[in-house]
């Protein structure tokens, strides 16, 4: 369970984007935040990642400190490394267990082509495939839906 | 059009400048006398004075080849090779002042030529290359190679071909391993995503290691054939292959730390490209080199403690 208290996030200009945040997230449950645009829902994302330095606060897992070692962050916009192919890409993820076609049996990607030639939901879901390879105890996922057609959004 | 376009670049001019700051724009100025110097020297006289027009159109060709902005100048003006041609007519000046002064008429319409032409050279298709013949050599760490070779494979294999077929004279093998020194340097511009960094679960100290020690591997595997074929002819002037192969396995070391030390997730670094510049220039300008040595010390530091805010979770 990953336990927030008193939250607060601001950016240089002083702008408190989160402000006292409390918030509760259970194990094996998909949680959704949803708020206006400019709300703060990537700002708590990328805090609760550790990219974002929170002014106050505690985050914690299961009552501890964490690492990004068990979190898996899939970002809003998805960059890929010119050049490179979807399977390139995916090998960077050392899993052995991971059956990269059997995933892409959902997702119908052209793992040995070059990522430039992939068009944006094709880049969301080698992005989201590349999470799923990391296999860790907690996901966050920034908009996963954004960009990709309704079937694969299913 | 024309008018709007160079009123932007002159924009984009200031901002870069503003963002390097005070103390590397006068570092810049001062590495910029020191280039204006040398081509002065090296257009003085008869052997270096082909070398130095032919290393500088290359740097324009390179420059032409990989210009992100064609096609949208292709779309939006009219006659825009003539904007390109104003451009690399700028950056040629150096040239043209050295090739001037130093009445070498001849080579200086080559040069004009050459400027005027270049902008002719359309993009290179990339050449599907075999997987399993090349890039499955490669470990899939070492991405960086997979796309620079991707992207510059033609080249690669023809410089290298030319190096190892002709070793018998003096100078094929050195200026083998230059080009395909240079060309490497190229290799480390852009930064990779987040999550491509994150993927190797490493401290930021073992992170920098595993980079620089794939990166001697690979670039050794390319050059030790050249050299091994240079020393069959020359054994007496084993040195020299050696040299250069070490100049630039130190620079390219620069390089990756520069890239670290400056790197931001899916951004082409400003002051990395700067001052991977500077080691390119050191080169060719020897004086340079120790102060790109002393450079990538302090490089090494600072992109540990770049990279640190984003490997600190790892050991």
């Amino acid at each position: 369970m990953i336990t927030i208290k008193n939250l607060t996030v601001s950016y240089k200009s002083n702008k408190r984007v989160i402000d006292n945040l409390e918030l509760l997230l259970h194990e094996n449950h998909i949680h959704g935040i949803v708020g206006l645009n400019g709300a703060g829902k990537t700002t708590l994302l990328n805090t609760i990642y550790g990219l974002k330095k929170k002014d106050w606060g505690t985050i914690t897992w299961n009552g501890q400190k964490y690492s990004k070692q068990v979190i898996s962050f899939l970002p809003t916009e998805n960059y890929f490394y010119s050049g490179i192919t979807g399977r390139e890409y995916l090998n960077l993820f050392k899993n052995p267990f991971f059956r990269e076609d059997s995933w892409n049996d959902l997702f119908l990607l052209p793992l040995d082509k070059i990522i430039d030639e992939y068009s944006t939901g094709m880049k969301k879901k080698l992005a989201l495939i590349g999470v799923l390879k990391q296999d860790k105890p907690l996901m966050i996922l920034d908009e996963p839906f954004d960009r990709l057609d309704i079937e694969t959004g299913k | 059009m024309i008018k709007a376009f160079f009123y932007i670049r002159m924009k984009q001019f200031i901002r870069t400048m503003k963002e390097l700051g005070i103390v590397r724009m006068l570092f810049l100025l001062i590495l910029f006398i020191f280039l204006v110097v040398a081509v002065f020297e090296y257009t003085s006289d008869s052997p270096h004075v082909y070398v130095t027009v032919l290393i500088y159109m290359a740097g324009i060709i390179t420059i032409q080849l990989n210009r992100k902005d064609l096609a949208f100048l292709e779309t939006r003006i009219h006659h825009y090779k003539r904007i390109l041609i104003v451009e690399y007519m700028v950056l040629a000046i150096p040239l043209i002042a050295g090739l001037l002064y130093n009445h070498y008429y001849g080579m200086l319409i080559l040069a004009l030529v050459s400027v005027v032409l270049i902008p002719n050279i359309g993009k290179v298709p990339r050449v599907g290359i075999p997987n399993k013949l090349f890039l499955q050599w490669i470990p899939d760490d070492c991405f960086e190679w997979k796309a620079g070779i991707r992207k510059a494979f033609v080249w690669i294999v023809l410089i290298w071909t030319i190096g190892v077929a002709t070793p018998f004279s003096l100078g094929t093998v050195p200026l083998a391993i230059v080009i395909l020194g240079i060309i490497i340097s190229g290799f480390y511009e852009y930064g990779e995503p987040l999550p491509m960094v994150l993927a190797f679960e490493k401290s930021n100290r073992r992170f920098l290691s595993h980079k620089i020690t794939m990166h001697i591997k690979l670039f050794s595997v390319l050059s030790v054939p050249l050299i091994c074929a240079f020393i069959a002819f020359h054994p007496d002037k084993w040195y020299i292959p050696v040299a250069a192969y070490l100049i630039f396995l130190s620079l390219h070391c620069y390089i990756i730390l520069t890239k670290y030390a400056f790197y931001e997730p899916n951004t082409k670094s400003r002051a990395s490209q700067t001052f991977g510049l500077i080691g390119i220039l050191g080169v060719f300008i020897f004086l340079l080199l120790p102060v790109v040595w002393i450079l990538a010390i302090y490089f090494y530091f600072k992109s540990k403690e770049n990279l640190n805010f984003y490997l600190n979770d790892y050991y």
